[in-house]
């Protein structure tokens, strides 16, 4: 006991209210007395917080049990719901739609109220809303697991779980942005405008994401830019105006500089909009996308950059102080990771690295640092420093927090490291192949690419499981201080008071439009460039011959061209042939007009299985009993195999995947 | 509000020399629970400074401070009261050191305060300039478009399938391409074409094509001897070069010192097949 309470008394290093107004009330004790602190969002944020740290254990252990099938592919015996290509797609989106987004839009509607000046706008709806986008997300997670996921990352939720994620969102939306307009605060504070593009840009990235007005590469073009911009614009974004917020209040300093928030504000909005297309690069898609996707991943790192050198100054002289409080602890490690991603995420952009770790795991290692590292340790320090003050408990363990962040800095780097390094050097063994005419890229060839990757797969391995453990402390940290943590630490509440007289109140919609201008140009490029040009849409000869594919038939090919979607066979086949060495061997070079019927296109960004855009055009192909087996059993022929079996699909269901492979020609 | 009771200021006396003294983890409070283990709050200012100005009228002293309620020896405070006492002592460190002018703050609803004036510091203000400048070099080398060699771009032939910047087909699966020496035909369009003729047609030099009815393979039956007759050139041969013994006429010069021995093989290889063999 002695532990805990001293412990937690360290964590939420109370803050100075460091105005005279601030301290007319008295702080209050007890949790039944503090009717008035629904206004400021914090019941509502308490819900947020405590469901999305059941989305972070969940999705971790998920993480996990994805991983290991990549060592022990019968790990799970054959059980359908969690095999691998399904169980990637609920791991990280889980992550993202689960953990991160509910635990920021807590961190939204705690902080917008307090900078306003105000209460809430709609607070009860909220509550009601926090449980919307929770089950949304759990019938989304779980569709996958059954079998009704699609065909593209972070996009595989139903069209009808992903219309509830649009009305939780423009709720959520509504709210914060109605509190911002009514604020008494005449000034806007930088926090607000970055929590307001994310909540507006959420909604709209949903909806342009899932809008079915294109197939093959025109759908990709518009995945590529989701992909990205969901973190960036939505998580990052509402990231940076959590940081912004909590790290000047615990130091009790002011905000080092207004102006670099200010241009950290813009250049996020005007840059990272553009980087979508870093996901198809040397792809099918539009070549000057690509480019400008490169040149716009370089500067992108301005945005963080700004936010982490006006920190820094802000905590200048600080450090030892603040450096005990937990959430300060997660912010700088947080801040730290995302420096690494700045740099990476160039790296991996630029088409003389991608032509060696171009499809392999490498881009998934920068996914899961930002979203795993980076905006997890942001979302976590906002849970620690807020919990206390919505709650009025303190933390029950503070050790049980150091362990949380130190395994999930020390389990996101082995895991991302294993995928760049694993990625840099499953390229290399590509262009070896082909530079030696030994091709590794198909049939039982690739054993030579399987059998390295096997050690990368296991410290992957290892870093996902120290995460998941991380977030099962946090998890049992979190249960225990909402059920039972000491009464005591609640905030003391600033009065509200009217806005000043005369005073110049700074315009919100001015900066919310221009934002969602340039917004809308990046969204616009990304959605209607691929219509502008013909060769996007006019199929070419195999186009064509897959055509007996397209999803508005009933054929046994547009039947097994579901399966492969939703079973994500995606997740480890891609079916895009680059014109790059790597890719020599693998036949004739994807053109757009391949996968005009394409819908779900299914180009896949990770290649940890033998591409199979021409699979059944290829020698010693197998026939369709053959293949079954194959299916079926793929280490009967193969026991180096990473791929699980397929054994639970009927027998009619394996004869339309089959079918739909041997359209692949 | 004025007054820092006498025992906040010891506290902060005692975090700092024992922050000093390189003391970390709030969590040692367990095992000594003292007001000192508690108020360990490593201030890097003098701590002394910050409740100095801790006193002034912009930032009073937090509330939660029992005011004189501890005046025992510390070893003697007890767990509950070193954790009341750990807040107000991290509040005292934060406040008051502010290094901006007051005039430049703004404030804001909900605590918070912002400085107007301050501009970027100077490594942000270079990575402005130098980051978009390296993004439109980059953006530059790609105007139009990815062409075959860049950041290894292959080319796509007709029939939609690799092939090598050159437009030579790429090597079958399984080919023997360990020894892929210098390229004959690159050497000879730029080292002899000027005199043989860009097809071995003619010139200065004497034909080298079978169309031109050259006698380079009677003159040289065995590869060897015509590199040693390129590398040495006709002037070597006073009694007559190749296996007919000609006379020297013209100049063909020695290109032992310009060209490689396996540039050498490989153009004398590139020759062998322009004249049929
Ligand atoms: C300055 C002009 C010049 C250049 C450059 C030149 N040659 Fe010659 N080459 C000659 C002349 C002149 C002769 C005829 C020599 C003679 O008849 O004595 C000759 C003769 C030859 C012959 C003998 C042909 C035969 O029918 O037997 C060979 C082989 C040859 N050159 C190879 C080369 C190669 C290989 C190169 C480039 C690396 C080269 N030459 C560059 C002028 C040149």
């Amino acid at each position: 006991m002695g532990l805990w309470s001293s412990d937690a008394a360290a964590i939420s290093c109370r803050v100075p209210e460091i105005e005279g107004r601030a301290l007319t009330e008295e702080p209050e004790v007890s949790e039944s007395s503090n009717s008035d602190s629904g206004s400021r969002g914090d019941s509502a944020a308490k819900l947020y917080l405590v469901l999305s740290g059941i989305w972070l254990a969940v999705g971790a252990v998920i993480g996990f049990l994805a991983a290991a099938q990549l060592i022990y592919p019968d790990l799970l015996g054959g059980l359908s719901f969690l095999a691998y290509g399904r169980a990637q797609s609920m791991f990280l989106d889980a992550i993202l739609y689960g953990w991160l987004s509910m635990a920021l839009t807590a961190a939204a509607i705690y902080v917008v109220p307090r900078l306003c000046g105000t209460s809430l706008v709609a607070e009860a709806a909220l509550k009601g809303n926090a449980l919307l986008w929770f089950l949304g997300t759990l019938a989304g997670i779980c569709a996958i697991g059954a079998g009704f996921g699609g065909g593209q990352q972070f996009l595989e939720f139903p069209i009808y779980i992903a219309a509830v994620l649009v009305i939780s969102s423009l709720v959520t939306a509504a709210a914060v942005v109605g509190t911002i307009l009514k604020r008494a605060e005449p000034q806007i504070y930088p926090s607000l405008w970055y929590f307001g593009l994310a909540v507006i840009a959420l909604p709209i990235m949903i909806v342009a994401a899932n809008l079915p007005i294109y197939a093959g590469v025109g759908q990709s073009t518009q995945a590529n830019f989701y992909a990205q911009n969901v973190a960036g614009l939505w998580l990052l974004a509402a990231g940076i105006g959590a940081v912004y917020y909590f790290i000047p209040k615990i130091a009790g300093a002011p905000l080092y500089s207004r102006r670099i928030a200010m241009v950290g504000f813009w250049s996020l909005v005007i840059f990272w909009v553009f980087t979508g297309q870093i996901r198809g690069i040397f792809g099918p898609g539009q070549e000057s996308l690509q480019s400008i996707a490169i040149a716009f991943s370089i500067v992108s790192a301005i945005p963080v950059w700004t936010v982490l050198s006006n920190l820094s100054r802000s905590l200048k002289g600080r450090w030892g102080t603040v450096g005990r409080s937990v959430p300060v602890r997660f912010f700088v490690a947080g801040g730290g990771l995302l420096f690494l991603y700045s740099l990476m995420m160039p790296l991996g952009a630029l088409r003389s690295s991608q032509q060696i770790v171009g499809l392999t795991d490498f881009l998934l290692g920068n996914t899961e640092l930002l979203l795993i590292g980076g905006l997890s340790c942001w979302a976590a320090g906002s849970v620690y420093e807020v919990i206390p003050r919505v709650t009025g408990r303190q933390w029950v363990s503070t050790s049980l927090a150091n362990w949380h962040l130190g395994l999930t800095v020390v389990g996101v780097v082995t895991l991302a490291a294993g995928a760049w390094v694993g990625g840099a050097v499953t390229g290399f063994i590509w262009q070896a192949g082909a530079t030696n005419a030994k091709p590794v890229v198909t049939g039982s060839a690739w054993q030579g690419v399987a059998e390295p990757l096997r050690w990368f797969s296991t410290m992957r391995v290892v870093g996902i499981a120290i995460v998941a453990v991380a977030a099962l402390v946090f998890l049992t940290n979190l249960v225990r201080t909402v059920m039972g943590g000491e009464l005591g630490a609640r905030e003391r509440l600033v009065p509200f008071d009217d806005a000043g007289e005369g005073e110049k109140r700074e315009s919100a919609p001015a900066v919310l439009v221009a934002s969602a201008v340039i917004f809308g140009l990046g969204l616009w490029l990304a959605v209607s460039l691929p219509v502008a040009n013909e060769s996007f849409t006019t199929p070419t000869k195999l186009g064509n011959e897959r055509q007996v594919a397209a999803p508005n038939l009933d054929t046994p090919e547009a039947k097994g061209r579901l399966i492969y979607a939703r079973e994500g066979c995606w997740n480890c086949h891609t079916q895009v042939v680059r014109p790059v060495e790597a890719d020599a061997y693998l036949g004739a070079v994807s053109v757009p007009g391949d996968y005009a019927f394409d819908d779900p296109q299914m180009m896949g960004t990770r290649r940890i299985g033998p591409d199979l855009t021409h699979f059944a055009g290829r020698d010693g192909t197998k026939d369709a009993d053959a293949l079954i087996a194959h299916l079926k059993d793929p280490h009967e022929t193969a026991d180096w195999s990473v791929m699980p079996s397929y054994s639970h699909l009927s027998d009619e269901e394996m004869q339309n995947l089959v079918s739909y492979l041997s359209t692949l020609k | 509000m004025v007054e820092i009771p006498e025992h906040l200021l010891k506290r902060s006396q005692a975090a700092r020399s024992k922050s000093e003294g390189g003391d970390d983890e709030g969590g040692e409070a367990a095992d000594t629970p003292t007001a000192e283990a508690g108020g360990g709050g490593a201030a890097e200012e003098p701590a002394q400074e910050a409740v100095a100005s801790q006193a002034s009228p912009a930032s009073p002293a937090s509330p939660a401070t029992p005011p004189a309620s501890t005046p025992a020896p510390p070893r003697e405070v007890t767990v509950a009261e070193a954790k009341a006492l750990v807040a107000p002592a991290i509040d005292l460190v934060g406040v008051g050191e502010v290094p901006y002018p007051e005039a430049d703050q703004s404030e804001i609803a909900g605590g918070i305060k912002e400085v107007v004036t301050s501009g970027a510091p100077k490594w942000l203000v270079l990575a402005f300039v130098v980051l978009p400048v390296i993004a439109m070099v980059y953006l530059g080398q790609f105007s139009s478009g990815v062409r075959c060699g860049q950041a290894g771009k292959l080319n796509v032939g007709d029939d939609g399938q690799l092939i090598a910047c050159d437009g030579s087909a790429l090597p079958e699966p399984g080919a023997d391409v360990s020894k892929k020496g210098p390229d004959g035909k690159a050497v000879f369009e730029k080292q002899c074409a000027a005199c043989h003729g860009a097809t071995g047609q003619g010139g200065v030099g004497l034909p080298l094509s079978k169309a031109n009815n050259t006698t380079l393979l009677k003159d040289f039956p065995e590869a060897a001897s015509q590199v040693e007759f390129v590398k040495k050139g006709n002037a070597a041969f006073p009694d007559g070069w190749g296996a007919n013994k000609n006379p020297a006429r013209g100049s063909m010069p020695a290109f032992g010192s310009i060209l490689s021995p396996d540039e050498l093989e490989a153009v004398v290889a590139y020759e062998r097949t322009l004249a049929g063999g």
